[in-house]
């Protein structure tokens, strides 16, 4: 391939197109890498495509690909405390014995990824800070950087799922006092989670993982088996016309040939066991003066207090008196 | 409470008010000073200590800045709004369900006038205020978990 | 301090409203739960004086509303804890006024000669409800704005009048900088009003009739 001509002065629009061409070009080779193999959570292909993997909806792009929606769990503390380490574990839970289709049609493991979105000015914690235990998981455990422009947007995986249903990732928290940018606040998270593989690709086509369905209302006519596995069913339309849906290897039919079929009936049986989910959360950016106050406060209020009530005692005393006069 | 007045039962003006169910600020302990100047600011100062305990422990949060072209995933209004969200998301006529939600605080005011058909206040002595109390807290709670869940688990709580 | 108080007592007769507060009691059925109407009031008074101070930073246009809120929250001495305290306080005076309305209900402190009491104070629950509705959208962040979307499109369904009531409490057909304005005064203007004026019936038939009978 040809990626620079020389003696010709770009402008920058001609620029741009032979950017966003090899940018396509390199999808399209891992496309290629990937469609014959295993098919699981790739953060690379939404670093790839979104700038920003979090939609202005609150959604994660990861669900543009991984259709089927599953619970994730997340555990961060409720506060941190400032230029300190802390866990924030993603719980990807699924059953043991699952087993998924894989794009070669056998059946497999699952692997897992998980994405997390930090609020601005808190970090991957470098691995000098962790402690010995945090070290040697993060030496197993490869968390990348979403991008460059987004240093808080953390992504792992795709990860066997069997040793990662918990992704640990050891955050840095940024400290108020030198970094200006940052307050002490509460701030929240997101966290996104997958197992198993997905129902389309980036490219929009549909893996053998997906749900497939009659485009139009008609009759089966024909269902061949091509070469590569793959299966062609011939519907007739009621006005006589014929329609081809091609289905990749590994997808087991549930229709048959013959069989009347109306618009987005589902022609195979759902394989399916994983599924992305994301979750948000919250907590505080803390303080430790603001606790150091606000314990001086309560002590000062208690001490009003236990001496309001003495006082009430002591004036009981000269009402008692008082009365029995 | 150690310092108690006993009511002035030779006093027919007293006599009157309690009659009527009231005068009940005649006898017991002095409000001032033992309850107005010393226990009133202990419960003042506990409110206020407690408010700005939670404001540090978990202030707000700063949300993200309005957005009208892109509908958020969950949108929940404040806590005690909950069961109320819940009954017009599940009443499948909106018309039944503003209704329904109109009727509460028309039911409120006219408990006391229905109500009034008997003087006790204790609530063993009136078993059918109490059921209709006990039910109404319960469903309320149970509607309100149900704010906070999936729309097919709003009433089921998923447990059934 | 007794020249102060003579010149009142010449002008005011404080003597009677020092008198009248002495000659009152406490009956000993009064326990811990006849506390919850005063902290109601009491997180009213500070939620006065929080969202007074708030008023001092806050911008109610579209356009400022959030970051003056942000301004208040990172820059503002002690703006995080002002607002937090109003947000936490707002939850509490809800709580406890659910809590005095279970006391009153369960001891019959509805009952006869206490009706009006009780509806005074099925409004004050209605106008501390709606304190909050209007209050959360006031940040106009993404959850303050879609829930002010979803609750004045909620009259809608009312026959005939539904869709004038919706332009009334948008102040158009949209959700826009006129709901903004709309709920911004009624939260802080008019609801305060009401409240005030409620508050004061309320008390003044509680003093009139003193606290309920034992049970």
């Amino acid at each position: 391939m040809m990626y620079i001509i020389p003696n010709i002065k770009f402008n920058n629009y001609i620029k741009k197109i032979i950017i966003s061409l090899i940018k396509l070009s390199a999808i399209v080779i891992i496309l290629l890498k990937f469609s014959n193999s295993i098919v699981n959570a790739y953060p690379i292909y939404a670093q790839q495509a979104y700038e920003n993997p979090r939609e202005a909806t609150g959604r994660i792009v990861c669900a543009n690909c991984h259709l089927a929606q599953k619970p994730i769990e997340l555990n961060i503390p409720k506060s941190v405390l400032p230029n300190s380490v802390f866990e924030a574990v993603v719980k990807i839970p699924y059953s043991d014995n699952a087993q998924q289709i894989l794009a070669n049609a056998n059946k497999g493991p699952l692997n897992v990824g998980a994405i997390l979105i930090l609020p601005e000015g808190f970090s991957l914690a470098p691995i000098s800070r962790l402690s010995e235990e945090q070290k040697a998981r993060a030496k197993i455990t490869p968390i990348q950087v979403y991008n460059n422009q987004h240093k808080n947007i953390l992504v792992a995986g795709p990860l066997p799922g069997d040793k990662y249903k918990e992704i640990s990732f050891p955050i840095l928290s940024p400290d108020p006092q030198s970094n200006k940018q940052t307050y002490f606040l509460k701030y929240p998270i997101y966290a996104g989670g997958n197992r198993g593989r997905g129902q389309l690709y980036p490219n929009g086509e549909k893996s053998n993982n997906a749900l497939y369905t009659s485009p139009v209302d008609g009759k089966i006519l024909q269902i061949n088996k091509e070469e590569n596995n793959s299966t062609k069913i011939v519907i007739e339309t009621n006005s006589n016309n014929t329609v081809t849906e091609k289905l990749p290897s590994g997808i087991e039919l549930i229709v048959k040939e013959g069989q009347i079929v109306k618009t987005d009936q589902v022609l195979n049986k759902d394989l399916n066991v994983g599924g992305f989910g994301q979750i948000e959360s919250e907590f505080v950016l803390q303080d430790p003066g603001r606790i150091k106050g606000m314990i001086l406060f309560f002590f000062s209020i208690t001490l009003t207090q236990i001496l309001l009530i003495l006082k009430k005692k002591q004036f009981e005393k000269v009402q008692a008196k008082q009365l029995n006069i | 409470m150690s310092i108690l007045k006993k009511p002035d039962l030779s006093n027919l003006e007293l006599r009157a008010k309690l009659a009527k169910g009231m005068g009940h600020n005649y006898y017991g302990e002095p409000a001032w000073p033992n309850d107005l100047l010393y226990v009133f600011p202990v419960v003042i100062l506990a409110t206020i200590s407690c408010c700005i305990g939670l404001a540090i422990m978990e202030p707000s949060s700063l949300g993200e800045k309005a957005d009208p072209f892109a509908t958020p995933l969950e949108i929940l209004p404040e806590w005690y709004l909950y069961p109320t969200f819940n009954l017009l998301r599940v009443i499948p006529n909106k018309l039944l369900g503003i209704l329904s939600i109109s009727l509460i605080p028309v039911g409120l005011i006219l408990v006391p006038f229905i109500e009034n058909i008997n003087k006790f206040q204790n609530p063993f002595r009136r078993p059918i205020a109490t059921i209709i109390f006990l039910i109404g807290t319960i469903s309320a709670i149970w509607l309100g978990i149900g704010a906070t869940l999936s729309i097919d688990k709003a009433i089921t709580l998923g447990l059934f | 301090m007794g020249k102060i108080y003579d010149w009142l007592e010449e002008r005011l007769e404080i003597q009677a409203i020092a008198d009248d507060i002495t000659s009152k009691y406490v009956p000993p059925h009064v326990n811990i739960f006849y506390c919850l109407g005063g902290i109601t009031l009491t997180c009213f008074i500070i939620q006065i004086a929080t969202g007074f101070a708030m008023t001092f930073y806050y911008r109610p246009t579209v356009t400022d509303a959030f970051s003056s809120i942000e301004y208040l929250m990172t820059t503002v001495n002690f703006g995080w804890l002002i607002r937090s305290v109003h947000r936490w306080c707002a939850s509490m005076m809800v709580l406890m006024m659910i809590l005095h309305s279970f006391r009153i209900y369960l001891t019959g402190g509805f009952k006869k000669p206490r009706e009006l009491t009780w509806i005074s104070g099925v409004i004050l629950a209605v106008l501390t409800v709606s304190f909050g509705v209007t209050g959360y959208s006031l940040p106009w962040d993404q959850v303050g704005y879609w829930a002010v979307k979803i609750v004045t499109g909620v009259p809608e369904a009312i026959p005939l009048i539904g869709t004038s009531l919706v332009e009334l409490l948008r102040g158009g057909s949209s959700v826009g900088q006129a709901t903004l304005t709309r709920f911004y005064s009624l939260h802080t203007f008019v609801l305060p009003l009401l409240t005030t004026v409620f508050m004061l019936m309320h008390f003044l038939m509680i003093r009139k009739q003193g606290i309920s009978g034992p049970l």
